[in-house]
């Protein structure tokens, strides 16, 4: 579904190159729960980024359902992301006025649905992810859990074909973050493809997969061959 | 750019006006209302001296048809014919015909001038009129600050142009008539002839053509120059309302009227004078308004931008999850729009509801004229029109250089 190939991503740092990805190759199945792990700076985001389409890779080639996106135009770019992706941010990103609803109807009113329609799958989606009483509040009128929800709902609510999420527990208590996760797994088993980075290692095992990244290059690549049920079973 | 785009961005403009902060949303509309009224009110009263001067000259001097002499002639032959081709036509209302005499005007005469003491002299034009159809056409006699008007009796009467008398006249010098008050007796020189009359009225009136006047009746006024009664020097013509003072002036050029007269309309009577300065006053209200919009323009740049800016990662966020720039832009030119919208609808009710009328029943007391706010409604459209479109400009601009920006610089607050 998603190939990556000799991803290779530089930055001119202060007049001197610094080389983030080195020559990285992945792909993801439809249907996989893949963590990218890895400390700070070892380019786990700016994989992600080159593969969610917000960034160029300096080289290489990222192919989706054999799409060769990097070379869509950006207008092409937007509409791809809006079309297949579902974005999940560490910062939660929904828009300081509009309410829950609003926030996670806004995608589908892009692709063209009818507002009441659009109105309708967001109220379900915020319904899976235990915001209904929630809908008419603004995200300053929410918790950071809660916030992080919306956002999920927001992602998953035009049935994408990927989610990445971004480190989505990091802003996050261990009890509101275990929730976010078993949200993910429950996502996952009904067939949705998330990709996600993060640095605690306790939430990655809880996906099908762990990519370790170490100074621009993949250290690990490792199967989990039984994933846990509920990140949240302990505080049960 | 698509219909989805407009309605997205309508969605998100909907929202952020109607959960910003109202304070601002008010300042702003306020600064818009201001600017509004400033390219109109300004302009407006600027125009409107000069208009109110014209109208005035129109009510209270030419009509609506002007006839006089051409350059080469002295008088208006055949008058009385001309008189009658007018009289005949349905669209007039009333004719006045006058008839004009340079004199002189010397009060107290009576006095014996001691060593190099001067005479209480001054010039002025007489005016010999049909009392009642002046007033048809003019309406004189409500401008009578004293005394009373004229009547087909009166013989040795006149009426005097306030500004004539020092006593009413802001100018001093020579030319004004020292102490002569209603009822005083001045003498008029005309050449050889010189006629003792009484002051029966004074005018008061900023049209300079009849403020500076001395009024006769013209039956007097004629036997006292000796002027022939087909022998005029102006008509003034109304036409009853809304009647094309073209069509008509050229109705009476067509009935064959002595080639010494000058049918004009109102405006070639008042000749280019008035046209010139009415078109100078625009500009100089235009120039005047111009600044007040490149203020208003400079302030929804400013708002804009900051906004914007504040907003800089929220607008990457917009870009990541795939709304469309167009969105995104057409959310802030419809910010702009309802800012330059409000704006004017309050601009408007302000002018329309309260300038205009108050102006109307207060005129600017200029020297010469009474100052009324000219504003047309093509006028109004067209300053709207431009406050929108410098408005739209200023919105575009700072929306389109954060737009602009790389989605996941903005996204990182880079």
């Amino acid at each position: 579904m998603l190939i990556a190939k000799n991803i290779v991503k530089k930055f001119d740092i202060g007049g001197s190159e610094a080389i983030i990805l080195k020559r990285i190759d992945f792909s993801v199945e439809t249907g996989e729960f893949v963590a990218i792990i890895g400390r700070s700076g070892a380019g786990k985001s700016t994989l992600m980024y080159i593969l969610s389409l917000l960034d160029q890779p300096s080289e290489g080639q990222v192919k989706i359902d054999g799409i060769d996106i990097e070379k869509l135009k950006n207008q092409e770019a937007a509409d791809f992301r809006l079309n297949n992706f579902g974005f999940i941010f560490q910062e939660y990103a929904l828009l300081p006025e509009l309410t829950a609803l609003e926030n996670v109807a806004l995608p589908l009113l892009m692709r063209g649905e009818k507002k009441q329609i659009a109105y309708d799958v967001s109220t379900k989606a915020l319904e899976e992810v235990g915001l209904f009483n929630k809908l008419s509040n603004l995200p300053s009128q929410l918790s950071g859990g809660e916030q992080q929800r919306v956002s999920i709902a927001r992602a998953v609510a035009h049935n994408p074909k990927i989610i990445f999420a971004d480190e989505p527990t990091a802003n996050l208590d261990s009890e509101r973050a275990c929730e976010i996760m078993d949200i993910f797994i429950r996502l996952n088993h009904s067939g949705q493809t998330i990709i996600m980075v993060t640095h605690e290692l306790e939430y990655a095992e809880s996906t099908h997969r762990i990519v370790e990244l170490r100074d621009g290059l993949i250290i690990k690549d490792e199967r989990i061959l039984n994933p846990k049920e509920s990140v949240c079973q302990r505080y049960r | 750019m698509s219909i989805i785009d407009l309605k997205v961005g309508y969605f998100l403009a909907y929202r952020q006006i109607k959960r910003s902060s109202y304070w601002i949303t008010a300042l702003i509309i306020f600064i818009m209302m201001i600017t509004f009224l400033n390219l109109v009110v300004i302009s407006g009263i600027l125009v409107g001296l000069i208009s109110g001067s014209s109208d005035d000259s129109r009510k209270h001097y030419s009509g609506d048809i002007f006839i006089e002499p051409k350059a080469e002639y002295k008088f208006i032959d055949n008058s009385n014919y001309i008189f009658k081709i007018a009289e005949s036509l349905p669209d007039v209302a009333a004719i006045s015909m006058r008839y004009l005499q340079p004199v002189q005007l010397e009060a107290n005469y009576k006095r014996i001038l001691s060593g190099n003491e001067a005479k209480n002299l001054t010039t002025s034009f007489l005016a010999g009129i049909d009392p009642q159809s002046e007033e048809e056409v003019t309406s004189l006699s409500s401008f009578l600050i004293e005394g009373s008007y004229l009547n087909n009796d009166d013989s040795n009467e006149i009426l005097i142009g306030s500004s004539l008398l020092r006593q009413y006249s802001d100018a001093f010098g020579t030319n004004t008539l020292d102490d002569v008050k209603l009822g005083s007796k001045i003498r008029l020189i005309a050449g050889d002839i010189t006629q003792e009359v009484i002051i029966k009225g004074i005018i008061k009136i900023k049209a300079s053509d009849v403020g500076g006047r001395v009024f006769m009746n013209q039956k007097q006024m004629r036997r006292l120059v000796n002027r022939d009664s087909d022998k005029s020097n102006e008509i003034a013509i109304l036409l009853k309302p809304e009647v094309d003072a073209d069509r008509v002036k050229n109705d009476i050029i067509n009935s064959k009227v002595d080639e010494s007269a000058l049918v004009q309309n109102w405006e070639e009577a008042q000749g280019s004078f008035f046209k010139d300065l009415s078109s100078t006053f625009t500009i100089l209200g235009n120039v005047i308004g111009a600044s007040g919009l490149g203020v208003a323009s400079i302030t929804i740049f400013i708002v804009i931008f900051i906004n914007a800016i504040s907003r800089k990662k929220f607008i990457g966020i917009l870009k990541g999850i795939g709304i469309s720039g167009s969105a995104i832009r057409f959310s802030y030119l419809f910010q702009s729009l309802f800012y330059a919208m409000v704006g004017t609808i309050f601009g408007l009710l302000i002018l329309y509801g309260f300038l205009v009328p108050y102006f109307e029943k207060n005129p600017i007391d200029f020297p010469f004229s009474d100052g009324i706010l000219a504003v047309t409604t093509a006028g109004t459209i067209w300053r709207v029109g431009l406050l929108f479109i410098t408005t739209l400009i200023a919105g575009f601009i700072p929306a389109q250089i954060i737009i602009r920006k790389n989605t996941l610089d903005s996204i990182l607050g880079r």
